[in-house]
């Protein structure tokens, strides 16, 4: 009961009693149901979001964690079955509404969070819009843990061996591990498969470019099995290393904006 | 997992091939993130709708089950801290968005409940309008009216001697042996109190009013700990009966629907 945070497992006294003891900061994260190979569950970028979010507003020790968002934003994933996708107007909405309902319940911060790279660039383009409205009731932040981890990720996993390319952006060595580390239950490694794996796409000087032509052509335009990187033999145990850099990378960064 | 029906546990290629194979008809539920007593967790309708959905998909064979839709429409919950909702507006689109998303993956039928009674009658208005946007390609059946839903569960419960007040309409007798059922680890049963238990209120002839006087003055005003019903001496046994009656009915009403 402690360490409960997720406030969707709690009843609506033991989140009362949690904001009204300091825990005054929500953590709302946007995740994804969208596909992730021939390996991992559509679930994949929510799960995930679940399991770093939980772990960092533990250790953050004052927030709580909100219901994640999902669907999101996938339309680049729509050309594989199981993927959904808002709107990005609709996407703004249920933002605004979720914000409105943590304001109501008592929080004075919440600070959005993506799982799922496709969501950032439209998150961060309306946090000031959605910040503004709530200025007179709730502080709204913005963080980017993919982005801000994703240095001390690759470098970990290079120390492996395990190459840029391999790691990935999408159902990679990355996210898999991760996946095997959380959820090892939903992962048929036995179906994992190489996916794109020109290097070119994954340098960090290209990697916007690549997004947005993800964005324009549809992930299936570069990789039929929908895998950005190459999972095989990605173990539970660097999953678990990983997850601790994306834990340390948000606990870091909230507590930054928080100040 | 060769039998999982739940899309998000499964991967593109076994939802892909699922379809093919025949499993075209998408169960879509829509729940809530809302407070439900002191007791139970705020995800508890959600938790209920994912048991209803793949019930259901298993006992029709030819279904999976989309992802539960929450928040749902929770407004008369909003002053209970935890409880999220969206507005109709927004709800109608996500609605149609799912929607959208399941016909172009090639399902030829999604089939609509809710586990939440807020949402009924956002449903029954604009289903139809979707359903619209939709035809010929993917066909669109609500079933599970709440009324109905209710009254069965109900007829069962006065069997075992719980009378309506008790059995309640939201975090009462009823639903909190489902959650016994399901979820036991996230029930507190030694925080279930009673919560309303006028009888006039649970009447058939009064709950449609009961319902309004919800949504128009919050459900705090009609009872603080935000219970409508007693959830004492709640039992797994008789939730699991429900759970079953439940899915049954909604099997049957969606079975006599696409086969004609």
């Amino acid at each position: 009961m402690e360490s409960k945070v997720l406030m969707e497992e709690m009843n609506w006294e033991e989140i009362r009693d949690a904001v009204g003891s300091g825990k005054t900061t929500a953590i709302l994260v946007s995740g994804a149901t969208e596909q992730h190979g021939p390996h991992l569950p559509t679930g994949t970028d929510t799960i995930l979001g679940y399991a770093v979010a939980a772990r960092a507003a533990v250790q953050l020790g004052n927030a709580l964690v909100a219901p994640v968002i999902r669907p999101a934003l996938s339309e680049h994933h729509m050309g594989f079955p199981g993927s959904f996708t808002l709107s990005w107007e609709t996407y703004l909405a249920v933002l605004e509404d979720c914000c409105e309902s943590l304001a109501g319940s008592g929080f004075n911060d919440i600070v959005l969070v993506s799982s799922h790279g496709g969501n950032v660039a439209v998150m961060k383009a309306v946090t000031p819009h959605i910040a503004k409205k709530f200025s007179n009731r709730v502080r709204i932040h913005i963080v980017d843990f993919l982005r801000s981890s994703s240095e001390e990720s690759t470098a970990f996993l290079e120390t492996f061996g395990i190459s840029r390319p391999q790691m990935g952006v999408h159902s990679g060595y990355g996210e898999t591990a991760m996946m095997l580390a959380v959820a090892p239950d939903l992962v048929k490694m036995d179906a994992a498969e190489k996916g794109l794996d020109d290097e070119a796409f994954y340098e960090p000087d290209h990697i916007p470019r690549s997004q947005i032509d993800s964005f324009i052509h549809g992930i299936d335009h570069f990789t039929k099995n929908g895998i950005l990187g190459d999972p095989r033999g990605a173990s539970a145990d660097k999953g678990e290393r990983l997850m601790e850099i994306a834990v340390e990378s948000l606990v870091k960064a909230i507590s930054n904006v928080l100040g | 997992m060769l039998n999982n029906v739940i899309m998000e546990e499964m991967t593109w290629q076994e939802i892909e091939q699922a379809v093919e194979a025949g499993k075209n008809t998408a169960i879509l539920v829509a729940a809530s993130m809302e407070q439900h007593g002191p007791h139970l967790p705020t995800a508890t309708d959600t938790i209920i709708g994912y048991a209803l959905a793949e019930g259901v998909a298993k006992k029709l064979g030819n279904a999976l089950v989309a992802p539960v839709i929450r928040p749902g429409l929770s407004d008369h919950h909003i002053g209970f801290p935890g409880t999220l909702t969206l507005r109709l507006k927004t709800f109608v689109k996500v609605l149609e968005e799912y929607c959208q998303c399941l016909k172009r993956h090639g399902f030829k039928n999604t089939v609509i409940f809710t586990s939440h009674g807020g949402n009924g009658d956002g449903l029954t208005a604009f289903v139809p309008s979707i359903a619209k946007q939709l035809a010929p390609d993917m066909g669109l059946l609500l079933v599970g009216t709440m009324e109905k839903s209710a009254l069965s569960m109900q007829q069962f419960l006065a069997k075992h001697g719980v009378t309506p007040p008790k059995a309640g309409v939201h975090a009462g007798f009823a639903e909190t042996s489902i959650m016994l059922a399901l979820k036991p680890e996230l029930v507190t049963m030694d925080k279930a109190a009673p919560g309303l238990v006028d009888e006039n209120f649970y009447l058939p002839d009064t709950i449609a009013k009961s319902q309004m006087d919800s949504f128009l003055h919050g459900i705090k005003s009609q009872s603080p700990n935000g219970i409508l019903g007693d959830p004492t001496g709640s039992e797994a046994e008789l939730g699991k009966a429900l759970l079953k009656l439940k899915i049954r009915n909604l099997t049957e009403e969606i079975e006599l629907n696409l086969n004609n």
